[in-house]
């Protein structure tokens, strides 16, 4: 048969003591531990006779003299809205024009809608020999990237890789991804460096 | 809060003070005082172990602290802010004179009979009869020695907990040290100051 070593008091049960609620435990051991009690009574004294010590007073005065060194809190107000800074008589003058400039495009502007919608006949008479030369110009030049896109002698291999849908689709995938990639790349070297950079 | 400026200060707590405080009413500003210097001065005097320097440095705490109103935050005791401000106030003050062990026989600086009389630790508060003057200046000495011998973070706690009454957490929270700690150092300065009350009583 083992016996075991009786358990002296925790601090947290001596501690309790001073509190005045020990636990059942601590006040059993301490009717059998001579030591424990021992120790229960020593703390006790000591507290008691700390707890005894007494308070002093500052000198006369103290009070005032704390006063003297205080700056007394000013109490909040709300703050006042911050001034709008006054403009330079140069961006004034740049803003005016600017305005002014403005006013004359949409007042042309106003002027030929206006005029078109009083001589429809007239607008179109104009407009439409214009709109039919851009229009020629545009499918010329369609035509001609075109023809000259087959003349390339990488033209044909494309043109059969394209054909067959196995060899088509991961092409366009990776080519989508090199899109994306080259995409992302080129937004970083437009963003400028973080303010720490290089810290 | 009412912004009224109250008649009875003493009925108001320490948080409503300092609202009154922050508002700019220089009455707030003495409650404070009227109510810490006690506690803070005595603190203070007890860690530093000179009366002149303890009124120093309680008046260098008051005014950090109330010029500082504006920054307390409610959520915290006022009195653990006080505190820790005295409590940094001394053991900087010990740091830089090395008056980690000190004398009860009044300051290390006082160079004559006169100046010696007046740092010396004044025991008894004067409510006694002579005989129970004469037995608890004499108690009273002999645990003021010995706290005078404990290392300053033992002696700041000591003071704290079982002179002021401060609970372990606000204790923790003065002195910037986890709660586990605290108690440790509670434990032994109590150990220690079980063992050189012993031995004062011997000696006597």
């Amino acid at each position: 048969m083992t016996t075991s070593a009786p358990l002296h008091l925790t601090t947290e049960e001596l501690d309790a003591f001073l509190l005045g609620t020990p636990s059942l435990r601590a006040v059993s051991h301490c009717a059998t531990c001579p030591a424990c009690d021992r120790l229960v009574q020593q703390d006790a004294l000591v507290v008691r006779a700390l707890g005894a010590l007494p308070s002093f007073d500052p000198g006369p005065g103290f009070v005032e003299r704390v006063m003297a060194d205080v700056h007394l809190a000013r109490p909040l107000a709300v703050p006042a809205p911050a001034p709008i800074p006054a403009r330079s008589a140069r961006a004034q003058s740049a803003r005016r024009h600017l305005v002014a400039a403005g006013v004359l495009l949409g007042t042309a502007t106003t002027a030929g809608f206006a005029w078109a919608a009083a001589n429809p006949a007239d607008a179109l008479g104009f407009a439409t020999p214009a709109l039919r030369e851009v229009g020629s110009a545009l499918w010329l030049s369609l035509q001609a990237i075109a023809a000259n896109t087959t003349e390339q002698p990488w033209f044909g291999a494309l043109r059969d890789t394209l054909a067959v849908p196995a060899r088509a689709v991961p092409l366009v995938v990776g080519a989508a991804a090199l899109y994306a990639a080259a995409l992302t790349g080129f937004k970083r070297l437009l963003t400028g460096p973080a303010i720490d950079a290089g810290r | 809060m009412s912004t009224a400026i109250p008649t009875d200060w003493r009925a108001l707590s320490d948080q409503e003070v300092v609202q009154h405080a922050v508002l700019g009413r220089d009455a707030a500003y003495r409650e404070l005082v009227r109510r810490y210097q006690r506690p803070v001065f005595s603190l203070i005097y007890r860690m530093v172990r000179d009366r002149e320097l303890a009124e120093d440095l309680a008046q260098e705490t008051f005014v950090k602290v109330l010029n500082a109103i504006g920054s307390y935050r409610p959520e915290f005791k006022f009195s653990s802010w006080i505190f820790k401000i005295a409590n940094n106030a001394a053991i900087d003050q010990l740091r830089r004179r090395s008056l980690d062990t000190l004398s009860l026989d009044g300051s290390p600086h006082a160079e004559t009979a006169e100046a010696i009389e007046a740092t010396t630790l004044q025991v008894g508060d004067g409510r006694e009869n002579a005989l129970d003057e004469v037995a608890n200046r004499e108690l009273g000495g002999q645990i003021e020695a010995a706290i005078a011998q404990l290392r300053p973070e033992y002696r700041n706690c000591i003071l704290l907990r079982h002179v002021d009454g401060r609970p372990y957490e606000e204790i923790a929270e003065i002195l910037d040290l986890p709660l586990g700690t605290v108690k440790t150092y509670i434990h032994r300065a109590r150990n220690e100051l079980r063992i050189l009350l012993a031995d004062l009583r011997e000696e006597g």
